[in-house]
């Protein structure tokens, strides 16, 4: 027995259902998979079994069994019992998507022989050896960054992460005198709110806080970009979603109006009104009362989000607030209170340190980083062609461009939103070019949609179909409570069954696929993608491995390849908490992220009476599913704003009925919060018309 | 806004014993009979009780746990036509005289239209929580479990002298952004780890009282200290204002 575990070796990578991270293990066979904490592979999910499949080694092959699970084995589309697996092919068990490749023996690595020469106890060596051999470590995933300077995203991944100096000598004290900040000479900030992150996270958390009554010399927000849209913005326009065309967000969720009222598709029916559009202000009624079973769910236009954020952002006085800044560390002083370090770039281009000193801090620093396929990643390294490999969140204009003149094959890669909207794009192109020809490959079918209850996700051409990107009941309804009462390894559980990369449920992108389908020139693939190549004409050869007996292998010429597999947000890659975590010590949530509690307050930083909150997809793995949606963001601020409020936070007054109103009847004549009268003519011209009210009258 | 089975009880109680009672009022003043349209207002809330119920389990069916607009619509007409329908057979006790259809009609429909328009939107502009918790006013609001709100000791590395540098020898693989310090037990697919870690070497709060940290404060620029009259000291040089309640740091504060 021994020596067939020799002489198998099997790898099997898979992603984390949630995360999107990539893990892989190399193990001796046989592989056991199941919910239960002895499996090989141990899986949390209600849909996997405690003993749900295993991998053996028969006749010098693998063979796949299921052992009677409940909810099936599946290989290429099929539930199996038990099925002889060639290397590199796929199979599902529960949500998880696994890719199995043989490996020779000597490629086993994971035991460093040093370990293996040591005489210990047989058994003990032996349990070391699969402890460290069996920790499904993950990938290091390539990553793009985004630049400090332009806030565009750089085409290469850089070798080494960049090492932020940090000042006073590094901050190696978890406790830094207040003293020893004024000594340092450098320009420090006092203040009693500190929003880190300046995008949406932020201006969330500084919306609830002025509507709550604090007074915007009280609040700074430290962010790369001055509207707090910004970044959210560019990645819109790079990834092909315009002002005219609409996002994935519900007509309630409104980052400009923490009560969510009027929603943007009454925003939307009553500006068509005005502008005598009854056409559009009919088909948007239509889709706001027959979401989404009659018609497909409304989901506002970027433009009209952008516009109503830049008028709340003035009301509130953004521009006082926001200072140009990214967040280098923080830690708490001997006063009780916060420091953080963060780095100013200058008009001459420099970057200088600076401090700001608060007693409560709001940390929201969105995604750090991009992912790129590691294939692609490597290609562009090896070749440096960062042209017709793309990442569909860069800018890739020219990609549209040079198809719309001369026609061409275009791979997409990755199933989510984004890879739709790419395909709405190119079918827009070959509308003009009938020579566009599109290339989807998946790495593994998706036979089944995920399952919660008696609920099931659908499934349309491979790809599961939700509205939003977690189930609705996820931000207001009983998912939500559900989520928030669940200890950590629920959490995780839950996570697993309901998270998943879905697209929205669009019959305008249901009709392309299958229009294309039928007429050959979209066509889906199935595999892992081995290795990219330049061909002599200057097109990337793509080398994919089925894991299919009859074709093992099969290689695809295309102009362009184009990676929608989305962003990443491992703490690894944010500099300022990735330093937090290891200075304070904090423990992490199920997903690895920052544990927060269900106030969002970060677990283990609070010092005297200052606290530290976090939001946004920091926090994903905690209380809350969908942290980086607006509403989300807005749940988050408001918990934290409520439990600021609670402890007396100065400047805070508890939000009732009617202050409530007359806090919304104000956001209506877009006057700022909580002061008798406006300060600048409040009116602001651009922000009432977008909402359909004549500026001349609101002017007090 | 998706609701709970709660969230819809207490928004059906709430609504109809405020909306609900109003209008039927009114239809009573108009009627010159009070008795027969408040006994239909609580039919119509009993027989909801129960509707609640078989709402919730279509919910649970679908995958989203939503309650589509449409839904909501053809919930009221089954409601009221069921209310009417019962009042017909002349058998519900304290509704002797069957209400004209007409009558019915305006007074259900009045209240139906009021409540649905209440919950598409203004209700929010007064209850911000609402909308949240599932259409509940009322929530238990549970303490975390296996979670304590302030910081307990945490198990933290070989503690030395300010240097946080991890100890390199016994640490195990990094796997997957989890910072614990001990070797896990098993593999977990979402790199979680269920099993408590050994005894620690060191235990140190990740709180420390800041008095108790030895300060490092001699030869330092004394700060120049302004004490508000909210009682809260501060640096008198960094920024216009009290830091602890906002007030504008005035000239003649005690130094």
């Amino acid at each position: 027995m021994q020596s067939d575990a020799q002489a198998l070796n099997v790898r099997l990578t898979w992603s984390d259902v949630v995360t999107g991270e990539g893990m892989e293990l190399i193990a001796p066979l046989p592989v056991t998979f199941g919910r239960a904490g002895d499996s090989t592979v141990t899986l949390n999910s209600n849909k996997v079994s405690r003993r749900h499949a295993v991998l053996r080694a028969q006749d010098g092959g693998v063979m796949l069994e299921d052992l009677q699970s409940t909810n099936g084995t599946y290989v290429n589309e099929n539930r199996i019992t038990r099925v002889p697996l060639p290397s590199g092919a796929g199979f599902q068990v529960g949500p998880f998507h696994f890719i199995m490749t043989v490996v020779p023996a000597q490629q086993q690595a994971s035991v460093p022989p040093s370990q293996a020469d040591q005489p210990l106890d047989r058994t003990e060596a032996y349990s070391q050896s699969l402890l460290r051999r069996f920790e499904g470590a993950p990938l290091n995933e390539s990553t793009l960054l985004f630049s400090h300077e332009s806030g565009n995203l750089m085409p290469v991944a850089p070798k080494e992460p960049e090492e932020a100096s940090l000042p006073l000598g590094g901050m190696r004290q978890p406790i830094i005198p207040l003293s020893e900040v004024y000594r340092s000479r450098l320009p420090v900030l006092e203040t009693t709110y500190l929003a880190v992150g300046g995008g949406i996270g932020s201006f969330a958390w500084t919306d609830h806080l002025r509507i709550y009554g604090v007074p915007a010399e009280q609040i700074i927000a430290i962010g790369p970009e001055p509207a707090p849209m910004g970044r959210y913005q560019r990645l819109c326009g790079n990834s092909q979603i315009p002002l005219h065309e609409r996002l994935r967000s519900n007509s309630d969720s409104c980052p400009d109006n923490i009560w969510g009222w009027p929603s943007y598709g009454l925003r939307e029916i009553w500006h068509s009104i005005g502008q005598g559009d009854f056409g559009n202000a009919m088909h948007v009624a239509k889709h706001v009362f027959g979401e989404p079973v009659l018609t497909d769910t409304y989901t506002p236009r970027s433009g009209d989000v952008f516009k109503a954020v830049d008028r709340e952002a003035f009301r509130i006085g953004w521009n006082h607030i926001w200072r140009q800044g990214r967040g280098l560390a923080i830690r708490k002083t001997d006063d009780g209170r916060y420091v953080v370090a963060y780095a100013q770039t200058n008009e001459r281009g420099q970057t200088v340190h600076q401090f700001a000193v608060a007693r409560y801090v709001h940390l929201a620093m969105g995604y750090p980083a991009i992912r790129i396929l590691d294939d692609i990643d490597e290609y562009r390294k090896c070749t440096q062609d960062v042209k017709h490999t793309v990442n569909a969140y860069e800018e890739h204009n020219h990609v549209y461009e040079y198809l719309l003149k001369h026609g061409g094959v275009v791979m997409i890669r990755g199933r989510g939103i984004v890879a739709s909207r790419v395909i709405q794009r190119l079918y827009e192109v070959r509308q003009q070019n009938k020579n566009v020809v599109i290339i989807h490959v998946h790495r593994s079918p998706v036979p089944v949609g995920h399952q919660d209850g008696h609920a099931r996700r659908r499934v349309i051409n491979h790809v599961e179909l939700q509205p939003f990107n977690w189930p609705k009941g996820c931000w207001t309804g009983s998912m939500r409570l559900r989520l928030e009462r669940a200890d950590d390894q629920e959490r995780d559980r839950l996570l697993n069954d309901w998270g998943g990369t879905t697209t929205a449920d669009r019959k305008d992108w249901q009709r392309i696929a299958e229009r294309g389908l039928r007429e050959g020139w979209y066509q889906i693939y199935f595999g892992e993608v081995k290795r990219l190549e330049r061909t002599d004409r200057g097109q990337v050869l793509t080398q994919i491995s089925t894991g299919k007996p009859n074709q093992p292998e099969i290689s695809l010429k295309t102009d362009y390849i184009i990676d929608c597999t989305g962003l990443t947000a491992s703490i690894d890659k944010n500099f300022m908490l990735k330093d937090m975590v290891d200075c304070y010590h904090l423990r992490l949530n199920p997903k690895g992220r920052l544990r927060v509690t269900n106030d969002f307050e970060v677990d283990g930083m609070s010092t005297g009476s200052g606290r530290v909150y976090a939001s946004g997809v920091m926090t994903l793995g905690g209380p809350h599913a969908v942290v980086d949606s607006f509403l989300g963001l807005q749940y988050a601020a408001l918990r934290s704003v409520e439990d600021l409020t609670r402890q007396h936070a100065p400047g805070l007054h508890l939000l009732n009925p009617l202050r409530s109103f007359s806090q919304w009847m104000r956001w209506v004549r877009c006057v700022p919060p909580d002061r008798g009268t406006s300060t600048s003519g409040a009116a602001y011209a651009g922000g009432l018309q977008g909402l359909g009210v004549n500026p001349d009258h609101q002017r007090r | 806004m998706t609701p709970t089975l709660l969230g819809r009880w207490q928004i059906r109680l709430f609504l109809l014993g405020t909306v609900g009672v109003i209008i039927s009022l009114a239809v009573g003043l108009i009627l010159k009979d009070f008795g027969t349209p408040l006994f239909v207002l609580l039919y119509v809330f009993l027989f909801g009780i129960l509707w609640d119920l078989l709402y919730q389990l279509i919910t649970s069916f679908r995958w989203d746990r939503d309650w589509p607009t449409s839904f909501q619509v053809a919930a009221g007409i089954v409601e009221g036509a069921l209310v009417f329908l019962l009042l017909l057979t002349g058998k519900m006790p304290f509704v002797p005289n069957v209400p004209p259809f007409l009558v019915f009609l305006i007074q259900y429909g009045l209240i139906w239209l009021t409540i649905f328009v209440l919950l598409q939107g203004p209700m929010r502009i007064f209850f911000l929580n609402w909308r949240y918790q599932g259409g509940q006013w009322l929530i238990s609001r549970k303490p975390q479990p296996g979670y304590s709100f302030q910081q307990q000791p945490v198990a933290a590395p070989q503690f030395a002298g300010g240097n946080y540098q991890q100890p390199a020898a016994p640490a195990p693989q990094f796997a997957g952004g989890n910072y614990q310090q001990s070797p896990p037990p098993a593999f977990v697919a979402s790199n979680y780890q269920q099993q408590a870690a050994p005894a620690p070497q060191v235990i140190r709060s990740s709180n420390p009282d800041p008095r108790q940290l030895p300060g490092n404060a001699a030869g330092t620029p004394a700060v120049q200290p302004y004490v508000c009259s909210c009682g809260f000291a501060s640096d008198r040089a960094a920024g216009k204002f009290c830091p602890q309640c906002g007030k504008p740091k005035v000239q003649q504060g005690i130094t």
